[in-house]
């Protein structure tokens, strides 16, 4: 479904990632995890199309169409998503107004119907359930005066509003408290199937108790340097990322 | 300097002593330029028009070229070229009054230029001294008018002219009406308009008057909009400026008793050369009054804003609550915004505060709109609208709101 082949990143020249190379198939979850500044959320969002970094090498494929030279909107419509890090507000853009205006643009790039505002309330009103969000939520400017927590579960409605194949989830889970991040992880596993496949970057080893990650990779000095199962989330978690490090310095 | 306007303009009839009063003063202040602080980015000059002719009525006016205009939910009174055609039926407890040249004394509580001072402004002293004809309306006391009251202002000629419309609107204590007022344009022609409101909001009234700002962009309009608020009376006023090649639009607002508060809202949508200055002056007077600023500018081409306000805190206004925010984006790299928000504060115990920001459309804003499938050009409509929504809202009006979000919608067409 995603192929990435020794995508190397620069932003202001200076290069970022220097190779990296995945290959996600449906169905499966890839957690990507690293230190703070390893470009893990530059990775992301090179994968959603933001335009102030260069890609000097390497390929992106998403379903056998090279993903570089689309706009964001375009991935978006091929069915990429990108929960981010941190939501951006919009005052006085209402966030339902924004939802139709999203879910109908998807809906034209595949050649359906736009959806009518009651059929589309009616949708929205079962998504905001999963997510454990009133219904007083949507009718407020996009993110504007959420709490953390309301900002991340807004991400993962959308989401699952917008039906993509790929969702990539730039940490989602930072600054949740335990509920929230419950909420969030079950949004994501209800979300889950066959066809399915998931980006999931994180700092902690926390959500993945609620989670069955495939792979594991650890982002390291602009590469993927290690890549396994959950068990590698485990050892990190209990050795943090040094050992790794010394590693790499005794391979070379 | 005045060369069509003689002694003979001035108004001989009714309040020719202020008239009189009126013009000795605009005579030795003139008109304003660039070199006045309050001028120093809005340049009168070229829409003085002073060769054109002061007209005051137009007789072969026909309301159902107009009806577009009105509006099913409210009450439709026509003010052509500043003279207002008194409606058959009006709603219990409203008194609308004619005051024209053939009456020669005015019968009301309040009197006209009560509280728009002559001093504030040449403009000012200019209406006072030429107008005439004057729109007076009376809200009885306690009566709460629910059907909003639709003033429609009209220009309409043949040719290039001045008109000096005039109104005072007096709300007795405890009542409280809505008022929606359409500037319009009914030709083409250049024009040169010099209008003056006045509103007195007696003890515990409540005023909503929303404008929406729609004159041919070769006009220029110099109004002033003038509020004295009693004890705990209220003010909300909002001004979509659409239209004019300049536009200058002063508000002069007196929290005149304790408990009075006052929300003023104002959104301008300039594009090509035109040019729009909102000025506004709250003057906290007296303790416990609270005022709420929010003007915001949209500019695209090659257009020009100027936002002054300023909110002035009178010793002794202890309590005082005044905020002011200007928030202005430029759609185009041509566009201009002079943005001078002042505080004058003269008391300790005070919250005051005032923010302004000009900048483009946010790019990050923008990318997460795109991330969600929305097309750039789609997305920064969706953010322009929103921008422009927050001073929308605010008029607490569903009707006129839509109105207003039609016109914004179709002028932002033009250019985005």
């Amino acid at each position: 479904m995603l192929s990435i082949q020794n995508l190397h990143v620069q932003v202001e020249e200076k290069e970022i990632l220097k190779g990296i190379n995945l290959e996600v198939k449906p169905g499966e979850l890839h957690v990507i995890m690293g230190r703070n500044g390893t470009g893990k959320s530059t990775l992301a969002n090179v994968l959603a199309g933001r335009d102030k970094y260069t890609v000097p090498q390497g390929n992106i494929t998403f379903n056998n169409e090279s993903l570089l030279d689309k706009t964001p909107e375009d991935r978006a419509c091929s069915g990429l998503f990108l929960s981010f890090q941190y939501p951006v507000a919009i005052p006085g853009v209402n966030n339902m107004y924004f939802l139709k205006a999203a879910v109908n643009a998807i809906r034209k790039s595949r050649g359906q119907d736009e959806m009518d505002a009651i059929d589309f309330l009616a949708m929205v009103r079962e998504k905001l359930k999963e997510v454990a969000l009133d219904e007083s939520f949507i009718h407020r400017p996009v993110n504007d005066g959420f709490s953390g927590g309301e900002k991340k579960r807004n991400e993962i409605l959308q989401m699952i509003t917008l039906e993509p194949q790929l969702s990539i989830l730039d940490e989602t889970d930072s600054g949740l408290d335990i509920d929230a991040l419950k909420i969030v992880a079950q949004g994501v596993n209800d979300y889950r199937s066959p066809e399915r496949s998931f980006i999931l970057i994180t700092h902690y080893q926390r959500i993945l108790n609620y989670m069955q990650p495939d792979f594991v990779h650890v982002l390291m000095n602009g590469k993927l340097v290690k890549s396994g199962t959950m068990e590698l989330a485990n050892e990190l978690e209990e050795k943090g990322y040094s050992w790794i490090e010394k590693e790499l310095t005794a391979a070379d | 300097m005045m060369e069509s306007i003689t002694t003979d303009s001035i108004r001989t009839s009714i309040l020719s002593e202020e008239a009189s009063l009126a013009w000795e003063y605009f005579k030795q202040e003139g008109y304003p330029n660039s070199t006045h602080e309050n001028w120093r980015f809005s340049n009168p000059e070229p829409f003085l028009l002073k060769n054109a002719p002061v007209i005051s009525e137009k007789l072969d006016f026909s309301r159902d070229e107009f009806d577009f205009l009105m509006h099913t939910d409210a009450t439709n009174v026509f003010i052509v070229n500043g003279k207002v055609l008194v409606p058959e039926t009006l709603p219990e407890g409203m008194k609308l009054i004619h005051y024209h040249s053939d009456i020669q004394e005015i019968h009301t509580n309040e009197k006209v230029g009560g509280v728009a001072d002559i001093h504030a402004s040449p403009f000012i002293a200019e209406n006072t001294a030429l107008f005439q004809s004057c729109t007076v309306i009376n809200v009885t006391e306690g009566r709460k008018i629910e059907q909003p009251l639709h003033l429609i202002q009209i220009n309409l000629g043949t040719g290039e002219n001045r008109i000096f419309p005039r109104l005072l609107l007096n709300l007795q204590p405890g009542s409280q009406l809505h008022i929606r007022e359409t500037e319009y344009s009914g030709d083409s022609h250049s024009w040169y308009v010099n209008g003056v409101t006045e509103c007195i909001i007696h003890e515990n009234a409540h005023l909503t008057w929303n404008t929406l700002q729609k004159r041919n962009e070769k006009s220029g309009q110099f109004s002033s909009f003038n509020a004295a608020l009693e004890k705990d009376a209220a003010l909300s006023y909002s001004s979509i400026e659409l239209g004019c090649s300049f536009l200058r639009r002063d508000a002069n607002i007196h929290l005149h008793s304790p408990g009075s508060d006052c929300s003023f809202n104002s959104l301008f949508l300039p594009s090509g050369k035109q040019h729009i200055d909102i000025s506004t002056v709250m003057h906290h007077e007296s303790p416990h009054c609270s005022s709420r600023q929010l003007v915001k500018g949209i500019l695209a081409d090659k257009s020009t804003g100027v936002f002054r306000g300023l909110a002035n805190v009178y010793k002794e206004a202890e309590k005082t609550n005044a905020h002011q925010t200007n928030q202005n984006l430029l759609i185009s790299p041509d566009a201009r915004m002079n943005s001078i928000p002042q505080l004058e504060i003269y008391e300790d115990d005070v919250k005051c505060s005032h923010g302004s920001t000009t900048g483009q459309i946010d790019e990050d804003s923008l990318f997460y709109l795109q991330s969600r499938g929305i097309s750039r050009k789609d997305g920064i409509q969706l953010m322009v609208k929103g921008f422009a929504n927050e001073v929308v809202e605010k008029c607490n009006d569903e009707t006129f709101s839509k109105i207003v979000s039609q016109a914004i919608e179709s002028k932002l067409g033009g250019f985005l």
